[in-house]
């Protein structure tokens, strides 16, 4: 009796309350938007970028987004034409629509401002320009010595339990000298490779010296029947 | 008529009938039967025409515009669509029919149906991988329709297709199975 | 004195209407038939519940049509509109739609117990045979319901359904067009289907309704099978006249109370459904230009998918066309095949079993329909994250190497560490799996279910790629090595393995 009479009162209540706050009632901000519909920020990242830049606390293979030094230095607008047209040097996709993306330009939009909502603070004073030519080859090794040599070793081979070769031909055939460039400045903090201000304590590398060592490693390019590139060729 | 007889008998059915009276009715009978399985056919015919028409009639291959062709890079593969020729005005979103449209150089062209051909979900195309990809069972398809891995029993459908001053066209209008793959590709097996 | 008056009157009044009506002639022939004492049991009650739900769905089923359009430019509109805007739409749609998810349960639930129970033997072969049709009207019920809620799922649905159609021999094309009342999945093809799920399908269900019910009160309900007790066709009838005439019990009132226990549980069951989950969908629009879409059908057809996934390709047009029809046959024969003879499924091992593995099939399929782990997932590559330890200590080329692997949608296929796609084995260990060579000729030539990617990827990719994956071995475990070299003694170096990977590149 007690139980029924409870069902009954419970019942009667949801009657009363017309339905509206049961867990069942579908609520319209619940639904999955068409997929060219979606502006959450969220949900755009994690399905289009974290499998290769990480979420910004997981680390990807290529660079975090989530660096503020990286983002000091990238111009909004050169990151939002990336991810419209990709890097096909570097394996970059591109996300738009009209490149045969994924993506409409205003999620592209959404998902560049809110990236650059991480950067935390503005350049530093010394900081190097995104992109310059390439500098000296022989200067190059010097920097390279003064400034990499500790991790990868003095020839770039690699040193065991530090860090892996940065002169492999199929390394260095797989990615640009922007992307060589980006690196030598932004490091890879989140894979304990610091930037061009902390490699050696107090001495921060310079704008021609980061120029100098990309060229250094980019003078190693081989095709792949072994043969030397001229740096002009990348 | 026969109202006398009847008109003696309320009941004649259970007294002894006489044999010529019965075969009246019995053709009676007969030619009631008759009479409603010939209205029943000219009734019935029509109707199972009307059900069946969509059984018996064929569908050609229309020609249909999928515009310019420089709206196709060459060497890339992009998704197009075209209004179904023979759309009715309550079709909604139904009458626009996707494609593949894979321009490999100037006028050669591939225009592969959106469908897989395992059980027709729609294939989506990865341009890093040069792959198509299918959702519902893992059909995957090689850059040209060719099949690369997974259930299908074939390759891609593939539209015929022409170019006429510089205007891409594709034979279509029917949703491809492999009863009428629109192509003369052959299965797997 | 006024009551008795009154309940003179009364009398009165209901002898007028009987009289008439012959009410009283129809009550002792139907719901007052003496059914066995042993029948009066839980066991019986599937049946009378199956009718309720589809009592449900009859009364729902209305009163949503009131406001449905079916028409392929409004029924999404529509399915919107009730939802979110019409008063209770929501609670309506939710009820039609867990009264089918009951209504196809309790469905089976009877169809097995019917079978354990022997009751499809003489006498009772055509009650069994109108349960057979009417089990695939209740389908054919969910399958057309599924595409009455007009969203993506529907419209790849109507494809699914149109491949399998096209694969018919001779004729394919022409049913293809029939079944979509055209050559491509439009608005014809849901009028269509809306015909079949609300006049054609109900309607037959009715009538078999009907049938099943009078075979019901002709031949009477089964009598509670005991282990031993044959049935034989010169002794049955009269051993059945025997026990109605000794323990006969009117079903009405001392047979039914428990069916209208099990009803009302079955009406609560679905009001909890219908409050805590709510309606399905509608899911995306049905655009079909919209292919960013993973079509899956209703709960009750996901073992089909997973069939429809697993078969070995040069046997599923077979599995597909021609096993349904003969399945159904044996069904349908079943009282012919096994018409005599012990009832009782203590007696019946092999009854027992097979709707033991039927069940377990039918289980797992629909547990593999809903992990479909044979689909790839389409977002993998550019969304799935790769865990730490897969991460660090990797040299240049081998991060390289992972960024191969995602770009080229790897993942989609393969997961990492769990992550990804499961189409492919998991990449987590396949480093002692395959040794280098074995990696390569694996990636560029395929095989296994996996294309080649020979064409797709630069000698440059596939050596990042291949030492990037050779590095995937637990920590502390050897990778894998070719068992023609006798074994090196130290684990390979970073420095050892770029040189490697360098010598590969040329």
């Amino acid at each position: 009796m007690k139980i029924a009479a409870l069902s009954l009162a419970c019942l009667s209540a949801i009657a009363l309350s017309g339905c509206d706050n049961v867990p069942g009632r579908p609520k319209k901000e619940d639904r999955r938007p068409e997929p060219h519909h979606v502006t959450d920020f969220k949900t755009l990242y994690s399905q289009n970028c974290a499998g290769c830049h990480g979420n910004g606390q997981s680390v990807g293979p290529v660079i975090s987004m989530n660096d503020p030094l990286y983002l000091s230095i990238l111009p909004k607008e050169q990151m939002r034409q990336i991810v419209t047209s990709g890097r096909a040097q570097n394996g970059m996709p591109a996300f738009s629509l009209a490149n045969g993306g994924s993506l409409t330009n205003e999620q592209i939009g959404i998902i560049v401002d809110n990236i650059y909502a991480w950067a935390k603070n503005p350049p530093p004073a010394n900081a190097p320009a995104y992109s310059a030519p390439l500098g000296d080859v022989a200067r190059g090794a010097a920097v390279f010595a003064a400034n990499c040599a500790s991790c990868h070793g003095a020839d770039g081979k690699g040193l065991k339990d530090k860090a892996g070769s940065v002169i492999n031909p199929a390394y260095l055939g797989l990615v640009s000298d922007q992307y060589l460039r980006t690196i030598t400045i932004a490091g890879r903090n989140d894979l304990g490779c610091p930037d061009f201000a902390s490699r050696v304590p107090g001495k921060a590398m310079t704008n021609e010296e980061i120029s100098d060592v990309v060229a250094w490693l980019a003078s190693h390019r081989e095709n792949e029947f072994g043969q030397k590139l001229a740096p002009a060729q990348q | 008529m026969t109202t006398e007889t009847n008109n003696d008998k309320p009941c004649g059915c259970d007294h002894t009938p006489e044999p010529k009276k019965t075969s009246r009715r019995d053709f009676l009978l007969l030619l009631g039967f008759g009479l409603n399985a010939i209205a029943g056919a000219m009734i019935g015919i029509p109707l199972i025409g009307y059900l069946l028409s969509t059984f018996f009639k064929s569908y050609p291959l229309q020609w249909i515009s999928l515009g310019p062709v420089t709206k196709f890079p060459e060497g890339a593969t992009r998704l197009a669509s075209y209004l179904n020729p023979d759309h009715r005005e309550w079709d909604g979103q139904t009458a626009e029919i996707p494609c593949w449209v894979r321009r490999i150089q100037e006028n050669d062209f591939q225009v592969f149906a959106i469908n897989c051909t395992h059980l027709g979900c729609p294939v989506r195309w990865f341009e890093e991988s040069k792959l198509f990809m299918c959702p519902c069972h893992g059909g995957a398809f090689y850059e040209n329709g060719e099949h690369a891995a997974g259930p299908p029993p074939r390759g891609l459908y593939e539209y015929p297709f022409k170019v006429e001053n510089n205007e891409l066209f594709i034979q279509g209008g029917i949703l491809p199975t492999l009863a009428n793959p629109m192509d003369d590709k052959k299965p797997r097996h | 004195m006024n009551g008795k008056a009154l309940i003179q009157a009364l009398n009165g009044v209901y002898e007028w209407v009987d009289k008439r009506l012959h009410v009283t002639d129809l009550f002792n022939h139907t719901a007052g038939h003496p059914i066995p004492k042993s029948s009066a049991s839980w066991f019986y009650v599937f049946g009378s519940a199956t009718l309720l739900c589809f009592m449900i769905q009859l009364l729902t089923g209305c009163l949503l049509a009131l406001v449905y359009v079916p028409s392929a430019a409004e029924a999404y509109t529509t399915l919107e509109y009730l939802t979110f805007r019409q008063e209770l739409g929501w609670f309506l749609r939710a009820t039609h739609y867990w009264g089918s998810n009951f209504m196809v349960g309790i469905m089976l639930i009877h169809v097995t117990q019917v079978f354990l129970f022997g009751a499809y033997k003489y006498p009772r072969e055509i009650t069994w045979m109108s349960g057979v049709v009417l089990m695939l009207l209740t389908l054919g019920l969910a399958f057309t319901g599924q595409v009455m809620r007009f969203d993506e799922d529907a419209y790849w649905g109507l494809g699914i359904g149109a491949a399998i159609a096209g694969r018919s021999p001779m004729i394919g094309q022409q049913v293809v067009n029939f079944m979509l009342g055209g050559p491509i999945i439009a608005s014809e093809t849901l009028s269509r289907f809306f015909t079949l799920h609300v006049f054609v399908l109900p309607g037959s269900v009715l009538a078999l309704v009907a049938l099943h019910l009078r075979m019901v009160l002709t031949k009477g309900i089964n009598e509670y099978p005991k282990p031993g007790q044959i049935v034989r066709k010169e002794t049955y009838d009269k051993e059945y006249a025997t026990i109605i005439k000794k323990e006969g019990i009117p079903f009405f009132p001392h047979g039914i109370w428990k069916d209208l226990v099990a009803a009302s549980i079955v009406i609560g069951g679905i009001l909890f459904c219908v409050l805590m989950f709510g309606p399905k969908g509608p899911l995306g629009e049905p655009n079909p230009t919209q292919i960013d879409t993973v079509p899956r059908p209703d709960f009750f057809f996901l073992w089909i998918f997973a069939i429809a996934a697993l078969m070995p390709d040069y046997m599923e047009t077979f599995m597909l066309l021609v096993a349904p029809p003969i399945i159904i046959g044996l069904l349908f024969i079943l009282p012919f095949i096994n018409n005599t003879g012990e009832k009782s499924w203590r007696r019946r091992p092999i009854a027992v079993l097979s709707v033991i593995l039927i069940y377990l099939a039918l289980g797992l399929l629909t547990y593999l329909g809903q992990t479909s782990p044979w689909s790839p997932d389409m977002k993998a590559w550019s969304g799935a994250e790769t865990p730490r330890e897969f991460v660090e200590g990797r040299s240049p080329l081998e991060l390289q190497g992972l960024a191969v692997l995602q770009n080229k949608q790897c993942r989609n296929c393969h997961a990492i560490d769990g992550i990804g796609g499961h189409r492919g084995p998991d990449l987590a260990d396949v480093g002692t799996r395959l040794t280098k060579d074995q990696l390569v000729r694996q990636i560029i030539q395929g095989g296994g279910n996996m294309p080649a990617y020979g064409k797709n990827l630069s000698p440059y990719e596939t050596d990042a790629l291949v030492a990037y994956m050779v590095s995937l071995h637990p920590r502390g475990e050897q990778p894998a090595r070719d068992s023609a070299v006798p074994a090196t003694p130290a684990p390979m170096s970073v420095q050892e393995g770029e040189q490697h990977a360098a010598v590969g590149a040329h």
